[in-house]
């Protein structure tokens, strides 16, 4: 209601303002007619002619008054806001111009907010189109040191840290003085002569003729994240060194220590082959006399220490493949695909009929689902939880080998249940690390073979655990993703 | 013993070649052995004028050898059409399946491990017999 009263106070004084001055002239128009016709010009008409004009000059004067007030303070208002002062509340009176008011006051408070929000959060500078600060926010005076003063004016040679080439520099102002937004990461100098980085974005005012005022630089400290990502590059050539290093260890195991084993036994072998005529001459029966006695006993502890350096030089071979197929494990991608799980293993069986047969092993192949994996590694894991039931069977008693398996959902579970001597509880976590042996003295193995299963197993997403009774046998289960679609791997599950 | 080939044994270990050539009469090969201690030397032999008639060689290649190394010698070779019907057989300790995939791609002719088990090794030594002896062979 305030607002329409008073729209309504200003449309009567003006429409009594109009009144006034139409009678003024229809009198004066009347009169004159009047005269020219004979009767004379009164001079009362004169005075009110004069107190018409009067009246109407102050209500003019008034309706002026009244209008600029208002603009002015809309002016000093956006000023004000200009400067980044705090509005004042809006006029009052319902007109429009106190509706502009009240909305001038909203958009400072909202431009007020913005730059509050990004002071909050970013380092800020403007400048003008030469490039001489006109403005930096607290986080800029705080994170280069200088105080405003020593920067207002300057160009941001100031803290120019010299680590980029000036080319850097050129690039960047051929993009904002061609209107373009310029990113990119910058290293700076602080007052005290440390540097710190800052992911930048240099955004150009515009005027109206299409070129840039002023630019808007908007920072962000990326110090700590430069110092992680250098860390973490030096970390990754480290590591890279040393996998090159494992490369030539590899190599080195593959070909250059193996070529004086295969002396070693080349050499062994052929004195065993010198033996058999040394054999004839001294003859078999050592009791003939005390030369041929001598020359007999001679010749056995030969065969005997022969024996020995040819187990040694084995077993150096064996243990020289073990850490080959080992390390390749970790080199190559494993290729996953639906795998037939039976027909793995059947060919592992196959490849290992010999030394089942020799262990008199009964083993049952249930019904096993697909599973989703690496043909050669999921082959390696089979061969080598074979070779380790055939290896660690109890002497007592003939090995029973079961290898079963089932889906449930996602994973696919094998397991592969012996009845050998088993493995004691606190043992599970140990049988699987590389050249771990329970029992060194009295097993056959290298300490591979199992670390092998779970490499493979690491590499496909897959695990493998172990459940065992002492003397009475052990269960190794393996987990494999089913391959069944809409499931992830299995580290989602881990 | 005419027209067996004459083995041109290209190998850095002497041990080694020593017992391939023991191992080589085992098996009952008993063809004319050249022992060349590296890859140059093997080249260079096969490079002689008395060479040419390269029908009757068969080339023993290791692989790890200082200077040229077999591989190399057999990318030389393959490259050099006068070789094509000449055997190059690897002799070497590595067994990394890449290794053979690189010298089957390479066009060797057989590739043979030196395993340190000696009874392995002859038993593939034996299996060169198509390569050594192209006439029907019967050892004593």
């Amino acid at each position: 209601m305030r607002r329409s009263s008073s729209q309504f106070n200003v449309l009567l004084l003006l429409t009594a303002g109009v009144c006034f001055l139409a009678q003024l002239g229809m009198d004066y128009w009347f009169l004159r007619r009047n005269s020219m016709a004979g009767a004379g010009f009164p001079w009362w008409l004169t005075f009110q002619a004069l107190v018409f004009l009067i009246f109407a000059a102050i209500i003019f004067l008034l309706l002026t008054w009244l209008v600029t007030r208002r603009l002015n303070w809309l002016v000093e208002e956006a000023g004000r806001i200009e400067n980044g002062e705090e509005p004042r509340d809006p006029l009052g009176g319902g007109d429009a111009v106190s509706r502009l008011s009240a909305a001038m006051r909203r958009m400072a408070l909202r431009k007020r907010d913005l730059s509050k929000a990004l002071d909050e959060h970013s380092i800020v500078a403007i400048t003008d189109k030469d490039g001489r600060i006109t403005f930096v926010n607290d986080r800029f005076c705080q994170i280069s040191g200088y105080a405003r003063e020593e920067l207002i004016g300057k160009t941001h040679r100031v803290i120019n840290s010299g680590r980029h080439p000036a080319e850097f520099f050129k690039e960047m102002w051929r993009t904002i003085s061609g209107s373009a937004v310029w990113r990119g990461d910058i290293e700076n100098r602080a007052r005290d002569g440390s540097h710190y980085f800052v992911a930048t974005t240099i955004m150009p005012c515009l005027g109206l003729d299409g070129k840039p005022e002023q630019y808007i630089a908007i920072r962000t400290d990326i110090t700590e994240q430069k110092a992680t990502a250098a860390r973490l590059e030096l970390l990754t050539n480290e590591l890279e060194t040393k996998n090159r290093d494992l490369e030539v260890l590899i190599h080195a195991a593959s070909h250059d220590l193996r070529t004086p084993l295969v002396n070693v036994q080349g050499f062994a072998s052929v004195i065993r082959e010198q033996l058999v005529p040394m054999k004839e001459l001294f003859g078999e029966d050592p009791a003939e006399t005390p030369s041929t006695f001598k020359g007999a006993v001679v010749i056995r502890e030969i065969e005997e220490s022969l024996g020995f350096i040819c187990a040694g030089a084995e077993k150096m071979e064996a243990l020289l493949k073990g850490l080959l197929v080992f390390s390749r494990l970790g080199r190559q991608k494993p290729e996953l695909q639906i795998l037939d799980a039976e027909k793995i293993v059947s060919q592992s069986l196959g490849a290992s009929r010999f030394q089942i047969d020799e262990a008199e092993a009964e083993i049952t192949v249930h019904s096993l689902p697909v599973c989703l994996g690496d043909p050669g590694l999921f082959g390696q894991i089979v061969s080598n939880l074979l070779d380790n039931a055939l290896k660690y069977r109890d002497p007592a008693r003939p090995l029973k080998l079961s290898i079963s398996g089932s889906q449930q959902e996602a994973l696919c579970v094998y397991r592969f249940q012996d009845n050998g001597i088993g493995i004691e509880p606190q043992h599970y976590e140990r049988v699987f690390e590389l050249f771990h042996r329970l029992n060194p003295r009295h097993s056959p193995g290298y300490g591979i073979g199992l670390a092998i299963v779970r490499r493979a197993l690491d590499r496909m997403g897959g695990r493998v655990t172990v459940e065992s009774v002492l003397n009475e046998g052990t269960v190794f289960s393996i987990t494999l993703s089913s391959g069944s679609p809409g499931n992830g791997n299995l580290f989602a599950h881990n | 013993m005419q027209g067996l080939p004459i083995i041109v044994l290209a190998e850095d270990d002497d041990g080694h070649a020593l017992l391939i050539q023991h191992g080589l009469r085992k098996a009952g090969f008993l063809n004319p052995v050249v022992h060349c201690g590296n890859g140059q030397e093997a080249l260079d032999y096969l490079e002689r004028p008395e060479g040419e008639a390269v029908a009757s060689k068969v080339l023993l290649l290791d692989i790890s050898m200082p200077g040229i190394d077999g591989v190399e010698v057999l990318r030389r070779i393959r490259a050099e059409r006068r070789f094509d019907t000449m055997p190059v057989i690897m002799i070497t300790t590595t067994d990394d399946p890449r290794e053979v995939a690189r010298c089957q791609a390479l066009g060797c002719s057989h590739y043979i491990v030196k395993t340190v088990n000696w009874n392995l090794f002859h038993s593939a030594l034996r299996e060169l017999e198509r390569f050594l002896n192209p006439a029907p062979f019967r050892p004593d």
